[in-house]
């Protein structure tokens, strides 16, 4: 998916300026970071404050990891309705990107579904846990 | 003002349940403008953030970043800096290491993560250091601190994030670095000339080079240059902006991960995957951010805070000092992504009311991160060094690194007390 | 007292922000006190968003421009085509007025309450690299453009054109990404790129315009006293285009006077170059009076042409 990326930047530079190109960024890049945020809970890349884990004991961690879980799948299920909502009322007005004219409201429902997807990870790691937490990478 | 500060305690808390910090940070704010200025708004607001951000033509230069860096770790070119280093000061005493810390500078130039560069540099200079004898302290030292010239030396994803989150121009942020990181790498080479005269058992002199040899090498390293002529010099010769220069950096890396035969299918895939999922993540944050900016703007916090701050009769660069030294030891214990995030709001106007350029302190912000990355007992240089090579203990790589603290905070002083070695480049911009 | 939440999209010194300070302060004096605003120390959302944020009650009061969300706001367009007015109030005013006669322009704004409509002053063609004195010269530069009708203006005249907000405009002209941008005059200054312009071609009437509209959440306005109501409505209407065009004109002299100090060659657009736009253009009047009919105006080009008689009569007021 990020291939296409290169690809818009690739004929950039061929021949300056491509109609909407900057709108099939945007749309792409939509694509690109809902479609990783389901990978990125489940293998639990999140930003966490875990210093303390090195005092707190197991059983305790694998209490505050499971509710901490719920809590994350809560968030983003209501996230995923208010952005279906919302995709639905885009339909509705029907705005659309300013020089292809390619609808908004099905990539913002899209946004909905995935945080949706999201929120069904973080619901299976409150069952099946894994020790293997990655630290972010590439990052800074 | 006391809404916005049980908002930031909120957080505190929450974070400090090992909460998420994007989770955390979007939970209080939404809760914030709820309660403060109603639920439909609150809701109504997130999904606007939501839907913005991921709209944002502008923000693409992070993912786009986040993949040449990517690709640069796996096209091999970190291993021709290195060697062209080499062979020009290995023989001298503590030359490998002054070697990694020019090829680390160098490798700065093309990866915008000090995380990445710490990784590669653990690869490729590590081995050759521990051939011929160094200490692990001073190796893994010297590696740790030299990654962080990656944020520093352009380009940046931490400026970029910086420069989204405060709407300062990017291009400026990026020519302001150049000057404080070939600073921040001369220091450390001098600091490497203290710590190995003092004792020299440690960092025994490697082998020496004919010039026609070091002449080979440096055409070695042709496609580093190529790679930084195109993006640098596309983004200041005005053939592109930031964002463009980011989407050309990709795809030169690319490119050369590809004529160097370093992507397999797999690979691709696998480095696609990656980046995907780093940009995902910083995309959590920013938005979540942003929701939480939203409630501190609805609060009097801002118009409070300075006026409390005006009225301690400071002097505006004790100010910026202060804030600073609250950096460099939340950075000790902190996240360093998570401090500047939770801070920025914060601090930021206050900076620029009391008249101080936003450049200036985004290079101060990028310092302070780079301390924070290495300084003890948590560092995420440190750690990436510590699984990377599993046979360093950290009470190793802690002793080692801690005198290149020391540099840090030392260069950090110099840039504050002289805003010109970080304004004189983008000032050249105009 | 009640206290309404106004956000601006623009800097704190601009023509805009500035006008709807006033705005808030007349409302105060007004009220003798019962109704103040609250100006948020930054915009509650990028300038697209603003209408949304309006409508859901993020913020009570603001303004926003109507081609940044494109596909929403058809009827409004009428206030962008080229050659229609020399100053920004009478042409605020002119437009105010017809938007109002006509109850489908409301019904594009469901959600809000209008306050006003308004248009900034006439459309410039600026660049950095050469003068612009026919149809011609307009395709061989590349040139930034907003959103809205001068999008289809600049299409059917062949420019090579990028969509980009206005605030990017420093970045890609200083850095030769794109030779030329088209602004209002104003513009130059507020995005700063007052020095690097070298030419300026200027039209009678404007080559296009802008359509803004201000506007206060619906519910918010229904939660004041009658006597507050009435306060609210004295100041809307033409007093609001009036007031917004008014600060236009004058931020537009500066910048006129400001890129005379700076040398700017302007260019004042002859005969043969006016009537050359003006052959391209005409599908767009025809295209749009179609579009505006299928959203339920009855007649477009009578709309139309009333509102060109109403710009004429008030601009010989003047
Ligand atoms: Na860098
Ligand atoms: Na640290």
């Amino acid at each position: 998916m990020l291939l296409t990326f290169l690809d818009v930047s690739g004929r950039k530079l061929l021949s300056q300026s491509i109609t909407g190109s900057l709108e099939l960024t945007e749309l792409l890049m939509v694509v690109v970071i809902f479609g990783a945020l389901p990978l990125v809970s489940l293998k639990g890349e999140h930003v966490v404050f875990d210093s303390l884990d090195a005092v707190l004991p197991a059983w305790f961690q694998r209490l505050q990891r499971a509710l901490v879980d719920i809590v994350c799948a809560a968030l983003l299920m209501g996230l995923a309705y208010l952005m279906w909502n919302t995709g639905a009322e885009f339909a509705v007005t029907g705005e659309t990107t300013a020089q292809l004219k390619i609808t908004k409201a099905p990539f913002i429902q899209g946004m909905g579904l995935l945080c949706g997807l999201t929120a069904l990870v973080h619901l299976l790691k409150v069952f099946w846990q894994s020790d293997e937490e990655s630290a972010e990478g590439g990052t800074l | 003002m006391t809404e916005a500060l049980l908002g930031f305690l909120a957080i505190f808390v929450l974070a400090l349940m090992r909460m998420p910090l994007a989770f955390s940070m979007g939970l209080v704010g939404i809760v914030g403008i709820g309660l403060t200025r109603g639920w439909m708004p609150a809701l109504a607001s997130t999904a606007q953030v939501v839907h913005e951000t991921g709209f944002a033509y502008t923000l693409s230069v992070i993912p786009l970043f986040i993949l040449m860096g990517n690709f640069v770790a796996r096209a091999g070119l970190a291993h021709e800096l290195f060697h062209a280093a080499y062979t020009f000061i290995g023989h001298r005493r503590g030359g490998l290491a002054h070697a990694t810390i020019a090829a680390c500078a160098g490798f700065g130039a093309i990866c915008g993560s000090s995380i990445a560069t710490a990784a590669t540099m653990s690869k490729v200079a590590y081995p050759s250091m521990k051939k011929i004898g160094y200490s692990d302290a001073l190796s893994t030292g010297v590696i740790a601190a030299g990654g962080t010239l990656g944020i520093m030396i352009p380009p940046s994803t931490i400026m970029v994030i910086y420069g989204i989150i405060t709407e300062t121009h990017i291009g400026k942020l990026f020519a302001a670095g150049v000057i404080p990181g070939i600073l921040t790498a001369i220091l450390m080479m001098v600091a490497v000339v203290i710590m190995t005269s003092r004792d020299p058992e440690h960092a025994p002199p490697g082998e020496k080079f004919t010039w026609s040899q070091r002449w080979a090498a440096l055409r070695g390293i042709w496609g580093v240059l190529l790679l930084v002529f195109v993006v640098l010099g596309g983004i200041y010769g005005g053939f592109f902006t930031a964002t463009e220069g980011a989407g050309m950096g990709a795809m030169g890396a690319f490119l050369f991960a590809l004529a160097r035969k370093a992507l397999s299918k797999e690979v691709l895939l696998q480095v696609l995957i990656e980046s995907a999922r780093t940009t995902a993540m910083l995309f959590t944050l920013l938005i979540a951010a942003t929701i939480f900016a939203n409630f501190v703007n609805y609060t009097s916090l801002p118009f409070e805070l300075k006026d409390w701050i005006t009225g301690l009769g400071l002097s505006p660069i004790m100010i910026v000092g202060a804030m600073m030294l609250i950096y460099v030891l939340l950075g000790t214990v902190m996240e360093e992504l998570t401090m500047v995030l939770l801070t920025i709001p914060l601090f930021f106007p206050i900076v620029v009311q009391l008249g101080f350029d936003p450049v200036w302190f985004g290079v101060l912000i990028v310092m302070v991160i780079q301390i924070g990355l290495i300084s003890p007992p948590v560092g995420m240089n440190l750690f990436v060094l510590n699984t990377l090579l599993p046979k360093v203990g950290l009470g190793t790589i802690f002793r080692g690194v801690w005198p290149l603290v020391l540099v840090l905070v030392i260069t950090l002083g110099i840039l504050l007390a002289f805003p010109g070695l970080s304004l004189w480049l983008p000032s050249m911009m105009e | 007292q009640t206290v309404l939440t106004v956000s601006s999209w623009v800097p704190p010194t601009h023509g805009l922000t500035v006008a709807q300070k006033e705005w808030c302060d007349a409302l105060t004096a007004k009220t003798a006190n019962r109704v103040r605003c609250n100006i948020l120390p930054r915009a509650v959302t990028p300038a697209p968003g603003t209408f949304d944020a309006v409508k859901n009650g993020l913020v009570d009061v603001s303004f926003t421009v109507h081609g940044y969300t494109p596909g929403r706001f058809v009827l409004t367009q009428m206030a962008e085509f080229p050659f229609l007015g020399d100053r920004a109030e009478p042409l605020s005013v002119a437009f105010n007025r017809i938007a109002s006669k006509h109850p489908e322009f409301t019904a594009e704004h469901q959600g809000v309450k209008v306050l006003g409509y308004f248009t900034h002053g006439p459309g410039i063609v600026f660049n950095t690299k050469k003068p612009i004195e026919k149809v011609e010269d307009l395709s061989g530069l590349k040139f930034r453009v907003g959103g809205g009708m001068v999008n289809e203006i600049s299409k059917t005249l062949d420019m090579n054109v990028t969509l980009k907000p206005a605030p990017d405009s420093y970045e890609l002209l200083s850095s030769g990404v794109m030779d030329g941008t088209l602004f209002p005059a104003e513009s130059t200054d507020s995005f700063k790129i007052d020095k690097i312009i070298k030419h300026a071609t200027t039209f009678p009437g404007g080559l296009y315009n802008t359509s803004f509209v201000f506007m206060m959440n619906p519910a918010k306005y229904n939660s004041l006293s009658a006597e507050d109501k009435k306060a609210v409505d004295e100041l809307s209407g033409d007093a609001v285009a009036s007031r917004f065009g008014k600060s236009w004109d004058r931020v537009d002299d500066l910048a006129l006077a400001n890129m005379q100090k700076n040398g700017v060659k302007v260019i004042k657009a002859n005969n043969s170059f006016i009537s050359g736009v003006t052959v391209r253009v005409s599908k767009l009047e025809r295209d749009w009076a179609q579009a505006a009919k299928a959203k339920g105006l009855k007649d477009p080009s009578g709309a139309l042409s009333d509102f060109r008689a109403e710009i004429a009569k008030l601009q010989k007021q003047k």
